[in-house]
């Protein structure tokens, strides 16, 4: 039996495309419908390009609502979504001696329908309307009590 | 002469006898060496493992063969992984015992860089040069020279990345095998999507390949460990 050289030329090959055979267990119809499947699937699970990676998606944030009273006492409300609707983040007490709004700090902080009560400090507006005459006098703090004062402790 | 011997007489000329058909039927085109066609499948989850990837789709041994899966799965602009022919026996792992030895020739090619067609023009050589033997043929010692364990080729953001691995890295034997690498691409005016004409030749092109002057051809071992094999050779 004479041994043949198994060495071919392009064109040999190409000579005998049309005499291709499948072969035996090569199951091509299935493979052909792996191969696109799969590739459909990576497309879809494609990671996303660096292109993203330094940008925050957006998200939109309401404006706070600001609104200033006559006496000058502006109240801020800043609205967000996930939080209870009856938590507050500022309580007010109100002491009999004097009026004052305090922030409460912490938990409340994150609170829904955020409520800001602040007062500008007239030194840092630039207004040129003339202070009130009001808001700089001396009040006394407590006021002198002559009946108290006559009662004193040396009498007795 | 009658309609009916008319007929008859015509049947026995032009129709082979079942002799013959049984003999063309079983004339095949032996290969010098049996091939197994792999396929990596593309990476759907971070965790999968390459391995679990990698199937071993088919085995040939025959020109026939080989078109028959050719043929029939798809062409390679379509790859979205890998297509592997490894050389029976031999997986397309350099862990392989076959490959450990060995090294790679690498050479990047993209159809924006060098046009279309190139990719496909440039695969098509390739397969039948080591599928056909003509690049391991040595034509001087009229053997041939079994340095080659398998090619393939892997889609990346480029373009297509082409391999050979070899089972040594003795640098002449590499180096016959790069030199016949860059050819191939240096005249890869034809390729498997190439007709031949009515006389059984290649059609003639215009093919230009001071393009390809400078595309860079690597060889560098898969024994990254021992510095002493770790051969690295470029081709321009």
């Amino acid at each position: 039996m004479s041994q043949t050289l198994a060495l071919y030329s392009y064109e040999e090959i190409l000579n005998l495309k049309s005499n291709a055979v499948i072969p035996v267990g090569f199951d091509h119809e299935q493979f052909n419908l792996d191969f696109h499947e799969r590739i459909e699937l990576a497309k879809k699970n494609r990671r996303r390009s660096s292109h993203h990676f330094n940008s925050r998606p957006k998200v939109h944030r309401p404006k706070p609502k600001v609104a200033t009273d006559n006496d000058g006492w502006s109240t801020v409300v800043v609205e967000t979504e996930d939080q209870p609707a009856d938590e507050t983040a500022v309580e007010e007490k109100i002491s009999e001696e004097t009026a004052t709004t305090e922030e409460t700090t912490g938990k409340n902080k994150k609170a829904k329908g955020t409520v800001i009560k602040a007062r500008p400090n007239n030194k840092n507006l630039g207004s040129s309307r003339a202070a009130d005459a009001k808001d700089i006098q001396d009040i006394k703090k407590k006021a002198f009590n002559a009946f108290a004062a006559l009662v004193s402790d040396e009498d007795e | 002469m009658s309609a009916a011997e008319t007929t008859t007489t015509t049947t026995t000329t032009t129709t082979p006898t079942v002799e013959e058909q049984l003999k063309d039927l079983t004339v095949k085109h032996p290969l010098h060496n049996s091939w197994a066609f792999w396929y990596s499948m593309p990476q759907i989850k971070s965790g999968e493992a390459w391995e679990d990837l990698l199937t071993k789709v088919s085995e040939f041994k025959t020109i026939e063969e080989f078109w028959g899966i050719q043929s029939s799965i798809p062409a390679v602009d379509s790859l979205r992984s890998d297509y592997f022919f490894f050389k029976e026996g031999i997986k397309p792992q350099w862990e392989d015992e076959h490959n450990s030895k060995g090294g790679k020739w690498t050479v990047n090619i993209s159809d924006n860089e060098f046009g279309q067609g190139t990719v496909a023009k440039f695969w098509g050589r390739l397969m039948f040069s080591i599928i056909g033997g003509s690049l391991e043929y040595n034509h001087e010692t009229k053997q041939f020279e079994d340095e080659i364990n398998g090619f393939y080729i892997s889609y990346k953001k480029f373009g297509y990345k082409a391999q050979i691995w070899t089972k040594s890295c003795d640098k002449d034997a590499v180096m016959r095998v790069g030199e016949k690498l860059k050819s191939l691409l240096q005249f890869s005016e034809f390729g498997i999507e190439e007709e031949i004409n009515a006389k059984g030749e290649l059609k003639p092109t215009k093919f230009t390949d001071a393009k390809f002057a400078n595309v860079k051809f690597s060889f560098i071992s898969h024994d990254k460990a021992n510095e002493e094999k770790n051969l690295v050779i470029s081709l321009v």
